[in-house]
Order: C-alpha cells, then structure tokens, then sequence
C-alpha cells in the first residue's frame, strides 16, 4: 500500500485529538495493513491503524486549536502560537489540487482514474466502489498478493469472503450427506424388515405402477426410490430392467446387437439429478465417461428422460443383459430419423457418426423430445411400456444440456460450470500463471462514484472537479445539476428538455445530501433492495443499520389532481413487506424516506433560486419501520 | 378443548430471542396434540420438518401420526360446562327483536350503538376486560361488541340465542313466566320463552360486516381483534373507531420541552473563535475553500435540506386520519392483564390501525402524517441518553403506531415510528475525535452479531 496520497505527514498534528488509542474499533478482515516493513516491537494495533487510515471524516481537512489546559498556563500559549501562525499564513481544509472525476456518459457514472483521488476519496468519508471490486478499489493489491504469495493465504475481504462461502458449503454438503446416508440407511433396514421388499419401499403410485406392469417379467431384488441412482453406498446386485430408460435400450434388431458390441467399453449409466436433491452428489459420484455415440445419446436429453431417469437407472453392465442392446436400439432409431433429415444416414460407424451429428446440431440439448421417446416405445413389441405415463409426471424444471467433446469427463453439468473444470485447472491455469509472473501488473481498476456522490463532492464540500471527456474541461456545478438531472434518465435527456422536480436524480440526491450533511456514510443498498444504507462511521467499523426507501410524496396542492404524479407514489404491501423481509433476515432497519416534491418552477426562476434554493425546497421526512410480533412483544 | 384456556401464557415455546423469529410462522407438529389434554394447557410444541418425502416407512410413519392426531384433536367434542354456562342474547339488526324497540332508553344507559349482545349472567372471568355494563339502573346489564360476542362464541365461552319477548326482562326477573307475545314461531311459543340458540355460522352472518354497520365488525378487525385476544392481550376499541367526522382535529398534548442552555466555555469562547459569517456562493461549492477549525463548520454549511423537527404540538398539524390509516384498537399488554379494569383502563400500550393488504396501497406521507399525529407524544425516554444509543433513539422514534396488514386473515404487524434523523447530529462527533466508531458497545462490532445475514439455511 504505497502512500501516494498527499496525506500530511502525522494525522495526529493535522486533527488534534483525533487518534485516541484507548477507542475499541470492532475487528475486521479487510483491514488494510497500511504497514509493509517488518513491524516494530510494539506496532500499531489493527484498531490504531484503522483510525489512521480512516482518520479524515471527509475530504477535507480541519485546523483545530490546541486544547486548552487550565492548570498548565503553558498550553495557553500553545493556543496562541497556533492561533497567531494559522491566522497569519492560513491552510486551506481542502486538498490541493482537488481531486480529478470524470463524466462518463455510457456508465452514468463519474469515473476517478488517479490513484491518488480513488484512494483519497475510499479513505476520506467511503466515496466510491471500485470497478473490479466489491466497494474498496483494491484489485491491484488483490493481484499482487496473488502474485507474491501464491495461493495459501487469502487476505482481500473478496478472497475471504469466498473462502467463507466454500467453507459454508463444505458444511452444508456434510450436513446433507450425512442426512443422505441416514435415509438410505432407513431404507435398508426397512426394506430388510419387510417380507416383500418391492412393495415396501414404494412410495410413490408411479412406481407402484411400473413395477406391477414389469412384475410379469422379473421381480427386481432391490428398487430404490432415491433420486441418486449412482449412489455408491448401497450394494447393488445386478438389476433387471424395469425402468422405462433400460426398457428402451433394449436392443431391437440383430444388427443393432452387433453395432452395440462393437462399443469398446461397457458404460454405466449414470445419471445424476442432483438440481432436484442437494448438489453435494456433484463431488461425490464416480463418473463414468460415455464413450460410444449411443451412450453419448443414452444421456437425459430433456426433460422428459430426465423424469424417466428419475425413476430408475440403475448400474447397468453391458454382458449381464442380454435384453439391454435393444433398448439403445430404439434410442439409435429415434436418432437416425433425426439423421437423414440431416443428410447422414450411417450409424454404424462411430467416429462418423458422431461427427455427422456434430455437424448437425453442435449442442444437441433437445433432441429426443418426448413425443420421440412414445413413437419409439411404440415401436417395440414390448407393451409394458406403453403403460408408462409419461406426461403425467411433473416436469423437472430445469433441462440439462449435453455437450459433445472427444473426450468427457463428466456426462453432467450444472449450467454455470465449464464443461471440464479439471481441464482448465490443468491446462489453462499453468498458462495463466507463466503469464503473470512475466509481466508487472498494470492498474486496470478506476473507481467509480455514482451521480450523487459526484455532484455532493463537487457541489457541497468543492473537493473534487469533475471533467468532460470530450471538451476536456471542468464542469461547473449549475451544468453538473442539469447533466445529472438529464443522465438520471434512460435514455438521457436532450439539452434544454424541461427538468421535471421529480427526476431521479433529485429524489435521490435530495436524500444523499440530507443524510451526508448529517455525518452519515451514505452508500448504494442495491444489494439488499433498498436504495442507500446508512453507516455511522463506514464500512470497516461497522454493519449499516438503517436501510433507506426513497418513496416520492405529491403532497403539495398542485399536485392534487395530477393522476400520473399520484401514481409515483403507489406502492402495495406486498412489495413493502418483501424489502422488509430481507432487510430484517440481514439485520437491519427500514428507513422510509418520503420525498416531499415541490410543485414545478421555470428555469428562470430555478436558475434565481440557485442550486441552494432549489434543493431547499426538496422536504425529507423520515419514518421507522420495524416488524411488530406480538407473540414477542408481550410482556416486555 | 373447550375448558382449555387459550389466554393462559404460551411458555417456553420460543426460548430462543431472535429479531426475527416470529412463533406464527413456523408450523406446529401436531402429533403433539395427542399428547395434549384438558389439563397441561399447553399448546403442541414445534417438531422437526421434512421438506421433500425420501420413502422411509419411518417417515410415512410419522406422517400419518400427525394426521391421525389432528384428526382427533378435529373430533373431540366441544361443549358448555355447566359452571361456566353463559347465555347471551342477541338484539341486532339481523334479528325480528332489536335492542332499541326492546329495552327502554334508561335501560340501556352508557351503551354505544354497536353494543348488540345481552348477558343473561356474567359468569367467569372474561367481563373484566370485555364489555359495558349499563349505568343509571339498580341492577346493570352486561352488554357485548360484536367482536366480543363473536369472540366468545367462538372460543366456546358463550353461548348465544335468538331472543324471544321476554328474554330481555328475564335477565332481570328469574324465572318470571311472561305472556308469549306475537311474532315467534310456532316452536318457540310451545317452549315458552326460551328461545332458539344461535348456530356459529348465523352469529357470524350477523356479526361481521361491512364498516359503518351497526352491531357489526368488519371481517379484516375481527380477524385482528381475535389474533390480539388470543395472545393474551387487553383489546378495546380505540375512539377512532367510528370515521372522523368533518370538521375534527387532532389533539396535542403539550408537553414542556427542556431548553439547553449553552456551556459558559462555549459561550464565553464559542463566539470568538467561531468562523466569521459565510456568504454562500451562488454555484457552490457549499463549503467555501479556506481554513476550518472544526468540521462543524464546514457541516453547517451544508445544511441545506429541511430537515424534520419532531414536536409535542406539531408547527403544521395534519389533517385527522382517514380510513383505513386511523387507530381503531388500543391494546394492553398481558402483563397488564391482572390489574386491567374496564372503567380504569389508562393509557394503552399499543394503538393499532388495521389496514388490508390487497385493497389499500402503503400509505402516503400525508396519511402516515395524519396517523402517527393522532398518537401521543412518545419521544425516546430517559434510558436512550447518550451516543451508545443513537440506534436506539432513531428505532424508537417519537411517535408509533402498530399496523396490522391483513391478507385473508394473515396478519402481518408492522410497528412505524415517526423519526427525525436530524436530531442526530453525527457530523458534531467528527471533532470529539471518536468518530461514531463503536456503536454497539463493548467491541463486538463486526463478530458480535453472529455471521448476520450470511444464515440463508436456517432449516425452515
């Protein structure tokens, strides 16, 4: 962390009393060493160094007499002194020069570009969010840690913060596994309780009803409920084909047969469906690579063979059932229909078919629909499956896609994976990391303020000057006003377009500047719904507890019959009591914060008003919203 | 079921204190009713929750034992006990016989128009917070609300009939044989005055109603009075229960406020070292470039927003509340409850608006206004000084009301506070040094409130 703001030198002389060692400042991770030489014997505390760093309340710098002592008459000279040499050679409490912002029309944003102002404008009252950061612009000393250590130690507030929530689902996997295995425990005692064990285990009517179809030609040893099919701790024997998928990878012609043997391995059929369960399964199953095309197509291509699979898709070794080449068959049929209409009509030899097929349609995601799969089945001669009711099982509701490679690792996916995630950490990652270390890291990261905090810099504390990026020049504060104004919509507005008193950005920043004037750390609630949180000192030091909800109020007169006007204000319960409800889950208070629109004035008569005048007319009245149970509340 | 009172306090059913944690959510495991009888009281525990059906027979199990329990709890036979037998009668405009042709105008002294239900005896222990007795007469009359009386029968505490000519003077003449007079049917004249009893359904087709009837509540009141009631609180209409009429204002209680004088350091040094008067610059900025000895000074200048001054007697005081934005309940907590008289009663704890969830948008701020300006002044108290309670003081506010949102008899309550952020200056701590950096005391801070808003998985 190179000091390269232009800090005085000691925080101490410049703020009087303002480093109190004694001051208990809650512990955090994301506090910034401001310190990289080896400490000395007695450092600074994590707490003193979090004062230093965020000693400044705001960009701006005060001068304060000395205090004064009454029983040592010395420190009234000290007074003097003080007071004698500032009066005579007097300090300006902003920072020379100002710092530097400039417009950007495409974000709506200010972007501050100097590492000196974004580090400023963090550390000097929480202005800003970095663009590669959560809010702290502190990517280059994210990567250069990454770079100088490796990967054991995580030291961002974002590395942290993922390592927490790996470690959370760590946990919960646990936790779901060992519930898991608690059932499938159950499941075992019980069906080795009972005198019939087919019976025994079903719960839901479908089974009932496919086993009682398929009872005719084998009564399966086991049948098992649970969505993982794949699961490994329970011992399963061979399985006679009893689902609706084996059934239709019974083989159906000779040749089929022969195409079958010629796959070189023998696959399992493994399906895993763990969006419906938790995904801890994910980590845990043994894949199985489908190698051949027909396993390739054996996969859950929609929705309806994933019900199937849900019902039962059991290991499924090529030698130990004869019946199951005909099945793939019927699966091969269904295909080689969707292959002539492609122009290819060999389905014999793999390589050609595969490629064939790639040709067709890249990402093959729903293919065999379910009207596919009720023609094939009635192609069989084996009736039982025409019992089967398909439709009538709900929908799952997410498709899996099937993607094709040369070589699979995993036959599913979950959607925001990368297909192989083993072969990026092999392969790309090493690249990467050569790449890295060859280079030194640029600063790519700018902070970003939005609108409200650009124009409370500029406009009420003068600490910043924010430029166009066209002409090159500071903006002035009265085009910055209408800039703004006409930014806050989408899209913009054009110049000299009459500003309504009820712009975005005047509903807004009526009620940043009512709550930055009072001292308060205002920054976005995007994240919990809401449009701004409160901080008393800042975000290293403690929670927001107040939640802001800006809610426009047309009480004035001249708003009495305007419908469109009254319309803005129109908010159900519903929608109050969502917010409310993720605001009291994450601890926080609700702030309603109405918003008095003015009725509307000329520009004329705006511009005689001045900016001041016109924000005086903007009324803030702030309402507290709380839960009320009265189970709780009763004897308190 | 019937003898098992639904007052007596639900202990022990949350011990777990959390913001959060509201009992009425969670779902009951009702195989622990089996276990309940008319002795413990006690209201089934909260169970374990299975969210998806895995296919043990254990489950199952458990499944059908809940059934089975609430089955029974379903079947039980609810009747009167003769100890605790109370008749009442009912004169409102949905029966042949009303209270006004019925009881003489000094009879029926002290009453409003809703009161629409007679006790035959004031039996048990429910007439000291519900009710009106008559005034004027030697011997009073017990008389109901509709909520009460529907309350009442509801819960099995009551038990309501049709009148007949002579029910009304039988409440003062025991056993005094009257002439049949005209009007009853048939049935009823072979019996003699004695009346039909009321079904649940017919006390509810004459109770409830539309807001305005008289002898009626609205579904949307009732539904909270009833939810109130059952938490063991004291519930009584509150004087806006009927719609303002024209021309009512709302009344301010003045209060004395405390002017701070200020210190003689301040006063003797405030001005002399104080920045010289600022002439604002027309384009800003607000702060203008210089030296400042304090960030005070530099705040002040941007004060440019008005900011809310809450006041005993409001500068501009509001219109009275309009429907449905008015206090309609005030409500006295359990503990209360002992010690709670009728003619008595004091100041309420809660004051409680009723507003439904689908018809009625959230109110606007002059609605809100005109609300929280009906209620007393109720600014942060004694125990809220100084900066360790900042959150406290903003959370009280200095008005509140309680405001149940009901959604087809789901009542949701929401406490508004009136509160004025401008009275906390945070900007005035900027130049003690201690920057507002430990609001929570004793550094708990970040940890202490235990990894909030990360517990997405709270199991239910």
């Amino acid at each position: 962390m190179a000091d390269a703001i232009a800090m005085p030198t000691s925080i101490e002389k410049v703020n009087g009393t303002a480093i109190d060692p004694a001051i208990q400042i809650p512990k955090i991770e994301n506090a910034a060493p401001t310190a990289t030489a080896p400490r000395p014997p007695r450092g600074p505390t994590k707490f003193q160094m979090l004062n230093k760093r965020y000693a400044l309340p705001a960009p701006l710098r005060t001068f304060p007499l000395p205090t004064f002592v009454p029983h040592n008459p010395l420190s009234l000279l000290h007074i003097l002194y003080v007071w004698v040499s500032q009066t005579l050679s007097p300090q300006s409490s902003g920072f020379d020069p100002l710092y530097q912002g400039w417009f950007s029309a495409e974000t709506r944003s200010v972007h501050v570009i100097d590492p000196r102002s974004a580090k400023a404008l963090w550390d000097q009252g929480f202005y800003g969010k970095g663009n590669l950061s959560r809010s702290e612009p502190n990517w280059l000393k994210a990567e250069k840690e990454k770079q100088a250590r490796g990967s054991s130690k995580a030291k961002t507030s974002e590395e942290l913060t993922r390592k927490r929530r790996r470690e959370r689902q760590q946990v919960k996997w646990e936790r779901a596994r060992l519930q898991k295995e608690a059932i499938d425990q159950k499941l075992l005692e019980e069906a080795e309780a009972a005198n019939r064990p087919d019976v025994a285990i079903n719960g839901i009517p479908l089974h009932v009803e496919i086993s009682s179809v398929v009872s005719a030609v084998d009564t399966p040893p086991e049948l098992s409920t649970s969505d993982d099919a794949s699961d490994a701790t329970t011992p399963r024997g061979f399985v006679s084909p009893v689902g609706p998928l084996e059934l239709l990878q019974l083989p159906n012609s000779e040749a089929e047969l022969v195409s079958l043997f010629n796959g070189t391995k023998p696959f399992v059929t493994e399906i895993n469906l763990s969006s419906e369960q938790s995904p801890e399964l994910d980590g845990i199953i043994r894949h199985i690579a489908p190698v051949g095309p027909l396993e390739l197509l054996a996969l859950p291509n929609s929705a309806t063979s994933l019900v199937a699979c849900n019902i039962e898709a059991p290991a499924m070794p090529l030698e130990s059932s004869i019946a199951t080449p005909a099945a793939q068959g019927i699966l091969g049929n269904v295909i080689t229909r969707d292959l002539d209409t492609a122009g290819n009509s060999s389905i014999h030899h793999d390589g050609l078919f595969l490629d064939g097929y790639t040709k067709a349609n890249d990402t093959v995601s729903t293919s065999v629909t379910s009207d596919e799969v009720s023609m094939a089945s009635s192609n069989t001669e084996d009736t039982a499956i025409e019992g089967l009711k398909i439709d009538s099982t709900p929908r799952l509701k997410r498709q899996k896609s099937v993607r094709f490679s040369p070589t699979v690792e995993q036959n599913t996916f979950m959607q925001n994976q990368p297909p192989s995630p083993g072969l990026i950490n092999e392969v790309i990652l090493p690249a990467a990391a050569v790449e890295v270390k060859s280079l030194a890291i640029k600063d790519q990261e700018h902070t970003q303020l939005t609108l409200e905090e650009a124009f409370f810099l500029s406009y009420a504390l003068g600490a910043i000057s924010i430029y166009d990026p066209e002409t090159r020049s500071a903006i002035s504060n009265q085009n910055l006003l209408s800039l703004f104004r006409r930014t806050s919509y989408f899209p913009p507005l054009l110049e000299d377009t009459l500003l309504a008193p009820d712009d975005p950005f005047m509903l807004n920043y009526s009620v940043y500047h009512h709550f930055r004037s009072l001292g308060w750390v205002v920054r976005s609630g995007v994240k919990f719904s809401v449009d701004f949180m409160l901080y008393t000192r800042g975000p290293p030091f403690s929670h927001a507890e107040f939640a802001v909800l800006i809610l426009p109020s047309y009480s004035d007169s001249y708003w009495d019959n305007n419908e469109a006007a009254k319309a803005n204000e129109r908010r159900t319960w519903a929608w109050l009591s969502c917010i409310n409800r993720v605001i009291t889950q994450v601890k926080k208070t609700v702030i309603l914060c109405y918003v008095d629109i003015p009725r509307p004035i000329t520009a004329a008569e705006e511009e005689q008003l001045d900016i001041r005048g016109v924000l005086a007319r903007y009324k803030v009245r702030e309402f507290v919203l709380k839960r009320w149970v009265s189970n709780r509340q009763r004897s308190a | 079921m019937a003898e098992m009172d639904e007052d007596t306090p639900i202990t022990l059913l949350h011990t777990k204190v959390d913001e959060d944690d509201d009992p009425s959510d969670e779902t009951p495991d009702f195989r622990l009713l089996a276990a309940l009888n008319t002795k413990s009281g006690q209201l089934p525990k909260r169970g374990e929750k299975d969210f998806e059906q895995h296919g043990t027979k254990h489950q199952d199990g458990i499944l059908e034992a809940s059934r089975q329990a609430m089955h029974d709890a379903l079947a039980h036979t609810r009747f009167h006990i003769a100890k605790n037998h109370t008749r009442a009668f009912y004169y409102g405009d949905g029966g042949s016989l009303l209270r006004d042709d019925v009881v003489p105008p000094e009879w029926r002294k002290g009453l409003e128009d809703d009161h629409v239900v007679v006790l035959e005896t004031a039996k048990g222990i429910h007439w000291k917070s519900m009710g009106k007795s008559t005034t004027g007469q030697k011997r009073s009359s017990i008389w109901l609300l509709p909520e009460e009386a529907l309350y009442l029968v509801e819960r099995g505490n009551l038990d309501l009939w049709w009148p007949t000519r002579s029910s009304f003077r039988g409440v003062y003449h025991d056993k005094e044989s009257e002439d049949t007079v005209g009007g009853q049917t048939a049935e009823s004249e072979e019996q003699l005055d004695e009346g039909f009893p009321m079904s649940l359904q017919a006390a509810y087709a004459l109770l409830i109603g539309k807001d305005g009837e008289r002898g009626k509540v609205t579904l949307e009141r009732y539904n909270v009075y009833t939810n109130l009631k059952r938490s063991g609180y004291v519930v009584l209409r509150a004087p806006a229960w009927y719609a303002t009429k024209a021309g009512e204002k709302n009344v301010f209680e003045d209060v004395p406020s405390i002017k701070q004088s200020p210190s003689m350091f301040s006063w003797l040094f405030g001005s002399f070292f104080s920045e010289p008067g600022i002439q604002p610059q027309p384009l800003g900025p607000l702060v203008k470039p210089g030296m400042y000895r304090s960030y005070n000074a530099i705040y002040r200048q941007i004060a440019i927003i008005p900011r809310h001054k809450p006041a005993a007697v409001p500068q501009d005081p509001s219109s009275p509340p309009e429907d449905p934005y008015r206090v309609v309940f005030h409500i006295w907590k359990p503990s209360s409850a002992p010690t709670f008289t009728k003619t008595h009663p004091g100041l309420p704890d809660v004051r409680v608006a009723v507003t439904n969830s689908r018809s009625t948008l959230i109110p606007t701020l002059r609605e809100l206004t005109s609300l929280l300006e009906s209620t007393p002044w109720d600014p942060p108290g004694a125990d809220m000084i100084g900066p360790s309670k900042l959150y406290q003081r903003l959370k009280h506010g200095w008005r509140n009301v309680v405001l149940a949102v009901i959604d087809q008899g789901v009542i949701s309550y929401l406490r508004l506070g009136e509160t004025a952020f401008g009275e906390e200056k945070l900007c005035e701590r900027f130049d003690q040094g201690i920057a507002g950096g430990n609001k929570r005391g004793g550094g708990a801070g970040r940890g202490g409130r235990g990894g909030r808003g990360r517990g997405r998985g709270r199991g239910r």
